[in-house]
């Protein structure tokens, strides 16, 4: 440790390290998501966002929650539409991050590369659009569908429209998530079987996807972590008739200001993905201790 | 054997198949929008285009609200940046390079933000500015833009300072260098790379929001995300895909920086 000859003087050198971050996260990150659990137990005063009063109710939660079962609704929505966008997202991830860790070709190499890259950075609103023109009456993909002599189907609106899109937002996080695990696959246990005599789908049946499972379960966990906020694909792709909770929250805000009822259902999305973010975690560290 | 050669066969047709049309479904989208964005008629009809045409760009030039829009997301994103930059280079030292107690904990803490649903982190902004009097929409801007943009910074530039052992920096300081001078004399010029991709990487993400920025802008400053969004809430016309494809040239921009300073591979691997 000779970074830090003196404890004390080391001790005073990394507190001045992590200051900058921890006045912004811990004064206004933590200090605003433990605002919106304070305010969640408000009544709502119109005229006013935030609530000041000492009385704390669970009324929000009941409104919601307690006398009717539209918005259990909603969130079962939010968690069957993400979770079937999560999960043709890593069936669709694993051959392209495969591809990417196991190709000896260069240059295939790098398209694939690029492609996953262009596709993670392209703008959201970018995605959406495209989305909206592939899908619309008059889109790509009824026109085709005419071209070949088919009926136009009304894609914009429905659970299908949701759920392709929330793929195209998802899938390049899924992708970059399985691509560390899978390259960590020791490749010359894949030889030795293959050398043994198995098929070269029969090593990757029985090596590669065993030992990358881990990975492929926390993929799995951060996609749906990621599809349960889905906000912007579901807006449009949705047309406001198959929207997720991040949209019934922003819209019943936008019609109502009412800012304590927003934070109940803010509460209770963020309790959610936090949950899957929670067993992430766990399976994170269980990987550890396993490898290590 | 020749069972197993068939096998393999079809194992590789259909990797093949399955890439081929991941490729396809993740670029058709975007080409459809490059060429709506040229299409001289004035709604949204079957492709191909009859014509070509500027008008949407015309169209996108003349709407002070998409102008506006950009300048204030370059201003945003930029500043954003730079303060996220250096709160993330002196984080990833302090989680890198010291042992303490609760460092998971403050790890996973600062790297939160990816988790948190992003409706929920600008709803809950609005109330804490709210309650802090804090009325000034680009202020508010920025503040919520560090927090969403840090882990990014702190993520790339962490797994950077993780490949250089500290071997390089003991080095310098036996040889009498304090510790500011190892710090910008050893340890900056080993992770500039990093930096630069994690800076990259926070603008790109500053630019995108809409989640967390819908909340928090005004009339006074909205990013040209927000303003396009509004838009798109009463009309798909091509006026958003003459903005896609100006923000796509965005996006090429990055990928060839991130390619640069570091490579997409190892960009790839550090994973969101």
């Amino acid at each position: 440790m000779s970074l830090d000859t003196d404890e004390s003087s080391g001790r005073r050198w990394l507190a001045l390290f992590l200051a900058p971050a921890a006045l912004v996260f811990v004064f206004l990150y933590l200090g605003a998501l433990c605002l919106l659990f304070v305010q969640s137990l408000q009544i709502y005063n119109p005229g006013r966002i935030v609530q000041i009063s000492g009385s704390l109710t669970l009324q929000n939660y009941i409104e919601y929650f307690g006398r009717t079962l539209v918005y259990y609704g909603f969130l079962w929505d939010t968690l069957r539409i993400g979770g079937i966008a999560t999960v043709i997202s890593v069936l669709i991830a694993y051959p392209l991050a495969y591809k990417i860790t196991r190709t000896q070709r260069r240059l295939l190499k790098k398209t694939l590369l690029t492609v996953l890259v262009t596709s993670f950075f392209i703008n959201s609103i970018v995605k959406v659009y495209s989305w909206v023109i592939m899908l619309a009456d008059t889109g790509l993909v009824n026109g085709a569908l005419a071209s070949l002599g088919y009926d136009r189907i009304r894609f914009l609106g429905t659970d299908l429209a949701v759920a392709i899109g929330l793929v195209y937002f998802l899938f390049p996080i899924a992708t970059m998530a399985l691509v560390g695990p899978i390259n960590n696959v020791d490749q010359t246990l894949e030889q030795a079987a293959a050398n043994l005599g198995a098929a070269n789908t029969k090593a990757f049946f029985d090596i590669t996807l065993p030992l990358s499972m881990p990975g492929i379960i926390a993929s799995t966990l951060l996609t749906y972590a990621l599809a349960v906020s889905s906000f912007i694909a579901p807006m449009f792709l949705g047309s406001g008739i198959a929207p997720m909770m991040s949209n019934i929250i922003y819209l019943r805000y936008s019609e109502t200001f009412n800012y304590p009822g927003g934070s109940a259902l803010a509460v209770v999305l963020l309790v959610t993905s936090l949950s899957i973010a929670y067993g992430l975690n766990k399976v994170l560290t269980k990987r550890l201790k396993g490898f290590g | 054997m020749y069972f197993y050669r068939i096998v393999d066969l079809f194992g590789k047709i259909l990797v093949t198949a399955a890439l081929v049309a991941t490729v396809l479904f993740l670029t058709l989208p975007v080409i459809t929008t490059i060429m709506i964005s040229f299409d001289p008629r004035a709604y949204l009809a079957y492709l191909p285009p009859p014509g070509f045409s500027l008008r949407w760009y015309e169209s996108f030039l003349r709407n002070p609200n998409f102008t506006n829009g950009l300048r204030t997301s370059l201003i945003v994103g930029g500043v954003s940046t730079l303060i996220s930059t250096v709160v993330g280079i002196f984080a990833s030292y302090g989680l890198v390079r010291y042992k303490f107690r609760g460092k998971e904990t403050l790890n996973s803490f600062f790297l939160s933000p990816l988790i948190v649903p992003a409706v929920v982190t600008g709803f809950s902004l609005l109330g804490l500015f709210s309650l802090l009097g804090v009325r000034i929409s680009l202020e508010r801007l920025l503040i919520a833009h560090v927090i969403i943009t840090a882990p990014y910074t702190i993520r790339t530039i962490s797994a950077t300072l993780i490949g250089f052992d500290r071997s390089l920096e003991e080095a310098a300081m036996s040889l009498g260098a304090n510790r500011v001078r190892t710090f910008l004399d050893v340890t900056i010029p080993m992770i500039k790379f990093g930096v630069v991709a994690g800076a990259v990487f926070a603008f790109a993400m500053s630019l995108d929001d809409v989640s967390v920025s819908i909340f928090l802008a005004d009339a006074f400053s909205s990013t040209l995300s927000v303003n396009l969004f509004a838009y798109m809430r009463s009309t798909f016309e091509p006026t958003v895909a003459a903005a896609s494809v100006l923000l796509m040239g965005f996006t090429f921009g990055f990928i060839l920086l991130i390619e640069r300073a570091m490579g997409l591979d190892k960009f790839v691997g550090i994973g969101i």
